[in-house]
């Protein structure tokens, strides 16, 4: 049986998965943890695909982080979806730049929006400094002025909602704008206000885009900026022509709430007349222990069930303080080692960053290897692709779980014109070769990659989206 | 949808086309006008037969004029560049073309696409560009930094016909044939039923040949002969039948008889049928991909120099179709040095392609103002003469067939042979010759104008006015002779008797052959003298009209008049 047919079936077990697999219109799905929202996703965009859409029709799947931008593609790849010009999958950011903004600007008369350079973060945080040091006196608190601009453009707040922030806020956020444009210069809050803008204002990038993509995936829809819903909005309730809008979320999980996102964006699309509201309910992650104690913390939502038996909380009580937490984790970390469970599968959580810290501090004294997601360097398409290639070399061809074609098709697309097959055997040559090293620390690899091309590829001026083999867009930045 | 403009820039030796172009296009030309190159440049964008290798061009199809004379010249090391594109109109009613043609836009409201072939040297971002990379690939729009993939170019479908194609074995060839489609098309639509029948006939025809002793014995021996020669282990199962009786194998094993009844091959058909077949298998197959099949949504047909082998009728009959410009879901692109065909065509959509020094140049009739009565009349025209002036390296408008007959006769006496010189002598039949210049102008073909004078009663000359009218319509301004506009005194037969003194007894001698007793007295009665106009004009009549009259005097030595001498002159220098 192919893996589709296969998928289908188990989804058609689950009364919810099935409903929402079959609604043949808008449909939202509220997704607790643990549902089964990726796979019913993914395998409803592959259905899809293959008896719905026709060619040259295609889809977009779009979601939040270039890491679960990575997931989607490879569950989708195991699905056996072929791919074709129009099969976007991949960030936001991704789709305003490299399907919206970049293919209509010249079109509607802005040219100079077709090859745009993002900001790094460190230019903009120089750029916001820049502008703040021209309108708070030194003595003045502005350590809150960067994060409650970026929260009003993520936003796309009104001139009223501006306006409670104050006038020295606004000043500073206009001063910023056009620092970073003398730059020549976009930063990420930009590519997305933009993108809305081209859409709501000109109707034959909605017909193109809607002729191209009929069927909208939109996964993590809590997350997402209220931008991102207007571009939805837009494409999938306008009066003409729309696209069919399959969206997955969880209002319980938004995690960037502070950033100005507006969870209760997913509520409200639910509860559209035109849109079919499917509430999700079983957990398949989970042993039932967690699940009982997670309902009690779920408070008048409807219950959560489990689907398998076990699993324990346990709350241990540390009165002195937070190095007595730091060595009780470890202890707890090193029990799990002990029992057999893989360094990977342990995770440990925290409610600040800097708590993560010591904590990873504490865990490598006791010569256990941790590492903190997202502090040391963001997931980018390049760092994926050099923890691609360490997998690759080190932990043998077989169980690292990446193909060397992937890795020489990232490859290429980071050289883009450069690129020639000399490259790739020099790519090749390097990870194969890379045993004979023995043991040694993982810079010396990053070195290497740099060396070999990552170094140009990274310096490259008015490259910041680029088409990869399969015609998805990629950012790249390390 | 339709192709509506086709930009051609350093190809081999079209330095520089920039062509309107009409759902059906009728390319002429001479040999080596680049007509063939033409078509070429169009499959570099649009043919999906053409793998990537066959888009990298080598240095040598660089228009030689970018040249700086030296033997070491090389148009890659100085970084020249080969293109080819075209403008889509008309596609914003279909979703797919839509879809495939979305990020290909120039123009919003209303949409208007462009693809573009480009080989050029690629930008590595390096700075040492001693030995260029060049990439040849086709883009969309006027970003020439994203390729369009040719998944989505194949949704406008190119058909390519080369020249001299051997239609019998590509319709043989399975791969090719243009049957396969419309076979296997067929076999899918058959009911189930049907086919077991079939099953079930063909089963019993096979038992029953098989029955006969005859070939029941030929049966055997072949299998003892291969038991006998290999032993029973290796020896193969054999069977004879007439044909499978799978019912789907056998209708995608059927083959195209001619000849009715006696059911001959097809190589045993002429060239000229089966390439009406071919045609005729091909336009099937299409209307059933566009009708049924999600993968193309317009067809382009590049047809190159089909007239070969075909009668004159047939390519009048069948290009008359292939033209047809109510088909809004196929544009047709014809290549041809065949005046039926060209006569056939709307003359809007003619273009002519010429050498002009080192390159080709391009004109589309379709950039000349004329109006629609204006446009029928030429068609009819060319239809008439089968377009006879569209290949003409000039041309001369005259007003009737006597001017026709005679002006050949006349330039001899010059020493001028019009064949030679590629001037066509064309006869209007009438005086509206603002259609006709203006359309020459629009293909670029060279042209003069030899009208009578035809003074009115007042004394004025009605050509001089008409002359001038014609100048004021070519918005130009100055003489009508600059302009290659030549006006006679009074009427042609006329100038031509007075315009030479030796004229008089080759023009009296042919009036008296051909008028009867009475006619004849009057002209003896002339004396060899001028009798004035009117008089010799009637007798022109009396002896049986202008065109008897020319064709006769065609047969003598007679000296061409002055304006008529200036109309040739000038047609020789352009």
């Amino acid at each position: 049986m192919s893996a589709l047919t296969e998928s289908i079936r188990e989804l058609r077990t689950n009364t919810r998965q099935w409903e929402a697999f079959t609604t043949r219109r808008h449909c939202a799905v509220l997704a607790p943890p643990g549902s089964g929202k990726t796979k019913l996703l993914t395998t409803r965009l592959a259905f899809d695909l293959a008896n719905r859409i026709p060619k040259p029709h295609g889809a977009a799947c779009i979601t939040l982080t270039n890491a679960a931008a990575e997931e989607l593609r490879r569950r989708v790849d195991l699905l056996g979806v072929e791919d074709r010009p129009h099969l976007f999958i991949g960030t936001v950011h991704g789709f305003a730049l490299g399907r919206v903004i970049a293919p209509f600007a010249t079109l509607v008369g802005r040219p100079e929006l077709a090859n745009i350079t993002i900001a790094n973060k460190q230019q903009c945080l120089e750029t916001y400094e820049e502008a703040i040091a021209e309108v708070f006196k030194p003595y003045e608190d502005t350590r809150n002025v960067q994060s409650t601009i970026e929260f009003n453009r993520q936003r796309l707040a009104t001139d009223e909602d501006w306006a409670l922030s104050g006038e020295k806020i606004q000043e500073v956020a206009r001063r910023y704008e056009v620092k970073l444009r003398t730059k020549g210069l976009f930063d990420f809050l930009d590519i997305v206000t933009i993108a809305v803008e081209l859409v709501e204002r000109h109707e034959v990038i909605r017909r193109v885009l809607t002729a191209q993509y009929p069927h909208l995936y939109v996964d993590e829809y809590q997350d997402l900026a209220p931008g991102l819903d207007r571009l939805v909005r837009s494409l999938c309730f306008d009066y003409v022509v729309n696209s069919e809008l399959f969206a997955v979320g969880d209002v319980d999980q938004a995690v960037f709430g502070f950033t100005g996102t507006r969870p209760e964006l997913l509520d409200e699309l639910a509860a559209r007349s035109d849109v079919t509201a499917v509430h999700l309910e079983r957990n398949y992650r989970c042993g039932a222990e967690i699940i009982r104690i997670a309902n009690l913390m779920r408070q008048g939502k409807p219950p959560i069930v489990g689907d398998r038996d076990g699993g324990s909380v346990s709350a241990t009580r540390c009165p002195n303080g937070f190095d007595d937490q730091c060595q009780r984790s470890v202890q707890a970390v090193n029990n799990a080692i002990a029992r057999g469970i893989p360094l990977h599968e342990i995770a440990v959580i925290c409610p600040l960053n800097s708590q993560c810290g010591q904590i990873t501090e504490a865990l490598r004294a006791a010569e256990i290897p941790a590492f903190v997601r997202g502090s040391e360097y963001r997931l980018t398409p390049v760092t994926a692709f050099i923890e691609g290639c360490a997998a690759w070399a080190t932990l043998g061809r077989q169980c690292s779980n990446y193909r060397l074609g992937e890795l020489l098709a990232s490859w290429r697309t980071f050289l883009g014109a450069r690129w020639s097959r000399a490259d790739d055997v020099r790519l090749t040559e390097l990870l194969m070769d890379y045993e004979k090293f023995g043991e040694r620390p993982a810079y010396h690899l990053v070195r290497e990659l740099l060396d070999l091309g990552v170094q140009r590829a990274l310096q490259q001026e008015h490259l910041p989206t680029i088409r990869s083999r399969s015609g998805r867009c990629m950012m790249l930045s390390l | 949808m339709r192709i509506d403009r086709l930009l051609i820039r350093n190809f081999r030796n079209l330095a520089h086309i920039d062509l309107r172009l009409l759902p059906g296009t009728v390319v002429v030309g001479e040999n080596r006008a680049g007509k063939s190159n033409l078509i070429h440049a169009l499959r570099l964008i649009l043919d999906p037969t053409l793998s990537f290798v066959d888009r990298q061009l080598s240095k040598e199809d660089f228009w030689d004029g970018l040249s700086d004379g030296t033997d070491s010249w090389d148009p890659m090391t100085e970084g020249h560049m080969i293109e080819a594109s075209i403008d889509i109109v008309d596609f914003e009613h279909d979703r797919k073309l839509v879809t495939a043609l979305g990020n290909a836009l120039l123009e919003e409201k209303p949409m208007r696409a462009r693809l573009t072939y480009r080989f050029a040297p690629v930008d590595t971002g390096e700075d040492a560009a001693e030995a260029h990379k060049y990439r040849g690939a086709v883009y969309g729009g006027e970003n020439l930094e994203k390729t369009i993939p040719t998944e989505l170019r194949s949704y406008l479908h190119l058909v390519f016909l080369h020249a001299l194609r051997d239609v019998e074995s590509d319709i043989r060839n399975w791969r090719r044939s243009p049957l396969r489609a419309l076979l296997e098309a067929a076999a899918t639509a058959v009911a189930e039923e049907d086919l077991s029948n079939v099953r079930e006939a063909m089963r019993e025809a096979n038992e029953q040949l098989n029955d006969l002793e005859e070939v029941k014995d030929l049966g055997h021996s072949i299998g003892d002969r291969l038991v006998e020669m290999v032993g029973p282990n290796q020896a193969i199962d054999t069977e004879l039948a007439v044909a499978p009786d799978d019912p789907l194998r056998l209708i995608r094993n059927m083959r195209v008889f001619v000849d009715g009844d006696a059911h001959r091959s097809l190589s045993s058909a002429s060239l000229g049928t089966l390439n009406v077949l071919y045609l005729a298998l091909h336009e099937l197959g299409l209307d059933i991909r566009l009708l049924d099949d999600s993968d193309i949504a317009h067809v382009v047909m590049a047809i190159e120099e089909p007239e070969a082998h075909l009668h004159p009728h047939l390519q009048r009959l069948i290009f008359r179709r292939v033209l047809d410009d109510k088909l809004k879901t196929r544009t047709t692109l014809v290549t041809t040095q065949s005046p039926h065909i060209a006569s056939v065509a709307d003359p809007k959509s003619l273009v002519a392609l010429r050498t002009v020094g080192n390159q080709t140049v391009a004109a589309a009739a379709q950039s000349a103002s004329l109006n629609r009565a204006e446009w029928d009349d030429i068609a009819r025209y060319l239809d008439a003469t089968r377009a006879e002036l569209v290949f003409a390296r000039r041309v001369l408008l005259v007003e009737g067939f006597a001017e026709q007959v005679l002006l050949p006769k006349l330039a001899k006496s010059l020493d001028m042979d019009l064949d030679k010189l590629g001037i066509s002598v064309c006869a209007i039949h009438g005086t509206h010759f603002g259609a006709y210049a203006q359309f020459c102008e629009a293909l670029g073909i060279p042209w003069a104008v030899v009208t009578d004078g035809d003074i009115d009663k007042n004394g004025l000359s009605n050509g001089e006015t008409r002359a001038r009218a014609l100048v004021d319509l070519l918005d130009e301004t100055g003489e009508p002779a600059e302009h290659g506009i030549f006006v006679g005194d009074r009427t042609f037969e006329y100038d031509v008797l007075v315009g030479s003194a030796g004229n008089f007894t080759p023009c009296f001698g042919t009036l008296a052959e051909l008028c009867a007793a009475p006619s004849v007295e009057v002209i003896q009665s002339w004396g060899g003298n001028d009798p004035g106009h009117d008089d010799f004009m009637r007798m022109i009549n009396n002896a049986g009209g202008k065109g008897r009259y020319a064709q006769r005097l065609a047969l003598q030595q007679v000296q061409p008049p002055k304006y008529v001498i200036n109309s040739l002159r000038y047609l020789e220098q352009q």
